[in-house]
């Protein structure tokens, strides 16, 4: 999967997992922040999020808190997180 | 260095010993061998007795080397105190011990010698270990550090390296001390004191940090404003001229706590004494009348309930390291994981937990965990293997934790959690432990009865009124003193734990001149949330002519995210032409929230109402009229809806509901027992399992006339 798949994959999991109504894949945008400004998610989502992207990719985010809150500044910062853990496991 | 001359030591004593043998051996002379149990007795009280000079006792030495986690134990000046006295038993044993075995050497005949020195002597060892053994583990139950409330701190309460805060896991080692908090406080004193402001806004996320700016600002006898919302807007409309505002977060306009307890060391100075009856702490929460609402707090309260926490769960505290997830901006969080553990010297996490992996990491030593009732549900919704904890200790409040949940707690977490229940107006007032029942068992003191409306009314020590709090929640009190909570009464809502009033949200929006009039309801379906219905100003309409509605969305997402935490911004809106209301102008609730309800929609019409939805299950209610052109070419004689027809209903419903697509030709099986005629009122449940949908047709009596199962393309 390429970069601009997986941040597309990202956005539909954002989507449904959190059940957005109104909003398209291509309304989100790939560096703005997903929690605070821009979409504005709440700490709920982004457990559920969490969640969802383990299942989804089978990935896992650190125990560091502050580590996390950078994986989920925005999607860019998610798929090359994803990708990142990705490339470590075929390694 | 030092250990090792000592080795040297203790090798030349036994050397000693040794010699003392062979030569007896060697010689023959059986006088010499009798004195061999008295010299081994005096170089056990050598080798004992040296310790509790030059310290650590010997005893502690054994202890500390079997078990690392002394070293760093809160109450490691109890433990050292606790083994001197043992090796000071141990040395006085080896004195009468060793007495006795000198005096045996000359009696008439060797028996005495033998018997004593043979048998009597390490049955009395014996005695002593395990004498000692049972006295420790009561030693051990009863290992408590002392309660003192911040209001009567000093700088000798605590030894200076005994520690206040711990970063990441305890044992990692990373703390903060007595004399560390003396020392930051002090910074912290002298900035307040440089400045003139009496009221200063507080939010830290840092424990630490907040816990030494809420101490220094009581010190120097400032009010606190307390608030988890440092939104511009919020901040602006209660920050008064005269307010000062202090924080980590780099607000604009703020002081940057961070800046002052890194900055320039100014000296270790005593705690000024605080009354804790004069304190004034502001707790924002959201009040009904839909404005920021300030509950004015004092110390006096808040430490009279830590004392009761303590007094009842202390040994529980005692023995382990507080950790939580909980904003302490709230009173829960505050009082609970840092009010309280700073008060009773234990150790509080400066952290807060903020995503359910880190539980994972804290396996290393034994915790009290402050949580809410959301944050459980979701680490332990999807967990399958137990984490592992030691032993811990969870506490829950702001919310209804479900029995359910809290098994699943148990069983992945390891304990069944403890819930408190309090608001911001009272503290805590009432727990239960659900696998011992629904009710819930006021704390001490606490005086409970009821109003004309059913609700509850709280009188206590730990509100200031003594008229009591009149709470919005309507219970069911018992003779005995118990009670049952029945639900809220008033437009005060809860979105996973955070309290709001619909009303407020409300009041913001019809402030927007793009807003003409609005209702906000709150909703839970897979998750609380509220939902916004909004009929547009003639400006609003002009101005979102031509846009798409996520855009609508955004402009009033954004505009209350000005005011409130994202948990409670409206997730569905509706743009209304009017807010439907009867025709005494009071609104029509259920219409209203009908509009955001997930909808079936109709299929060949044929129009589905949803009986009853769960994340994976859902049922429908339908009647296929004779109409309805399912029947068309099949048996036209006798019409009932045909196999093709089944699957294509249940097929869309799953695919509607589930938001997954199943593909035309796939693995499906079904099984009729009767046929569905038109007309008939039927029920249709789907339940999923990964991407295996299980559908059956029953009707009102239960009586199943027909299953069956297909696949969609992803999972859910």
């Amino acid at each position: 999967m390429n970069m601009d798949e997986l941040k597309l994959e990202i956005k539909k999991i954002i989507i449904s997992a959190l059940e957005l109504e109104d909003i398209k894949p291509e309304n989100i945008v790939d560096s703005e922040p997903l929690f605070g400004a821009g979409l504005g998610l709440d700490s709920i989502d982004a457990l559920e999020l969490g969640i969802a992207l383990k299942k989804r990719f089978g990935i896992s985010f650190s125990a560091e808190s502050s580590d996390n809150r950078k994986h989920f500044a925005s999607v860019d910062a998610l798929a090359a997180y994803i990708s990142a853990q990705k490339n470590g496991e075929t390694k | 260095m030092a250990w090792s001359q000592k080795r040297i030591k203790t090798a030349l004593c036994i050397g000693f010993l040794v010699c003392g043998g062979l030569v007896a051996l060697v010689t023959g002379s059986a006088r010499i061998l009798t004195f061999y149990p008295a010299l081994v007795n005096l170089f056990f009280l050598v080798l004992f007795g040296h310790t509790l000079f030059v310290g650590p006792s010997m005893v502690y030495r054994f202890a500390a080397l079997k078990d690392k986690s002394i070293a760093i134990s809160p109450y490691r000046k109890k433990i050292a105190a606790y083994c001197r006295k043992v090796t000071l038993v141990w040395c006085c044993f080896f004195i009468v011990n060793g007495s006795i075995a000198l005096l045996s050497v000359f009696g008439e005949t060797y028996r005495f010698w033998a018997l004593y020195n043979g048998c009597i002597a390490y049955i009395l060892m014996g005695l002593l270990f395990v004498g000692e053994y049972i006295v420790r583990k009561v030693v051990q139950k009863n290992m408590k550090g002392d309660f003192i409330p911040l209001t009567q701190i000093k700088l000798n309460s605590r030894d200076m390296d005994s520690i206040v805060c711990y970063q990441g896991r305890y044992t990692d080692g990373v703390f903060k001390t007595w004399q560390d908090f003396a020392r930051d406080c002090t910074k912290m004193r002298h900035f307040l004191m440089a400045h003139k402001e009496t009221q200063w806004i507080l939010n830290c996320e840092d424990c630490y940090y907040f816990y030494v700016t809420f101490a220094s600002l009581l010190q120097c006898r400032k009010e606190i404003l307390l608030t988890a919302n440092i939104t511009p807007e919020f901040i602006k409309e209660i920050r008064l001229p005269g307010i000062g505002f202090l924080t980590d977060q780099k607000a604009p306009d703020s002081t940057d706590i961070a800046a002052i307890v890194e900055g320039p060391d100014a000296g270790i100075e005593e705690f000024p004494a605080i009354e804790a009856s004069e304190t004034r702490i502001h707790m924002y929460t959201s009040g009904s009348t839909g404005h920021p609402k300030a509950v004015l707090q004092r110390m006096k309260e808040f430490e009279e309930d830590n004392a009761f926490v303590i007094s009842k769960w202390g040994h529980e505290f005692w023995k382990r390291k507080v950790c939580s997830c909980v904003n302490q901006h709230h009173i829960y969080g505050l009082l609970f994981s840092v009010v309280l553990p700073f008060a009773a010297g234990i150790p509080f996490r400066r952290n807060r937990i903020t995503i359910p992996a880190e539980f994972k990491s804290l396996t290393d030593d034994s915790y009290v965990i402050v949580a809410v009732p959301a944050f459980l549900k979701r680490t332990v919704e999807d967990e399958t293997e137990s984490f592992g904890l030691k032993s811990p200790v969870i506490f829950t409040s702001g919310g209804v934790l479900t029995p359910d949940v809290a098994r699943k707690t148990d069983e992945i977490m390891g304990f069944w959690p403890i819930e408190v229940y309090g608001s911001t107006e009272t503290s805590g007032i009432a727990y239960r432990q659900s696998k011992n029942g629904l009710e819930w068992t006021p704390f001490d003191n606490a005086e409970i009865s009821q109003n004309a409306e059913g609700c509850l009314i709280i009188r206590s020590p730990y509100i200031s009124d003594p008229a009591g709090f009149e709470t919005a929640d309507l219970v069911e009190i018992f003779p005995d003193g118990r009670f049952l909570l029945k639900g809220r009464s008033d437009s005060i809502v809860k979105i996973e734990e955070k309290r709001i009033s619909v009303t407020e949200v409300e009041n913001r929006l019809n402030q927007n001149p793009y807003v003409k009039d609005s209702c906000v309801i709150a909703m839970e379906d897979r998750r609380q949330y509220l939902a916004a219905a909004v009929v547009l100003s003639p400006a609003g309409a002009e101005k979102f002519a031509g846009a798409e509605k996520f855009e609508i969305n955004q402009y009033f997402r954004s505009y209350l995210a000005g005011f409130f935490e994202a948990v409670v911004l409206p997730r569905k809106w509706r743009y209304l032409d009017a807010i439907p209301q009867n025709a005494m102008g009071k609104r029509k609730k259920a219409e209203i929230k009908a509009l955001f309800e997930k909808k079936i929609e109709d299929i060949h019409g044929i129009s589905f109402a949803i009986k009853e939805q769960e994340e994976k299950k859902i049922s429908v209610t339908f009647s296929a009229p004779e109409s309805c052109d399912f029947y068309d070419g099949h048996f036209p004689e006798q019409k009932f809806l045909p196999a093709v027809a089944q699957f294509h209903i249940a097929v869309k419903v799953a695919e509607q509901y589930f938001k997954v697509a199943v593909p035309l030709v796939e693995t499906r099986r079904i099984k009729f027992s009767h046929p569905i005629l038109p007309d008939r009122p039927m029920i249709l449940t789907i339940s999923c399992d990964g991407s295996k949908f299980q559908f059956a047709y029953s009707d009102e009596a239960g009586k199943e006339y027909s299953k069956g199962t297909f696949f969609s393309k992803e999972t859910v």
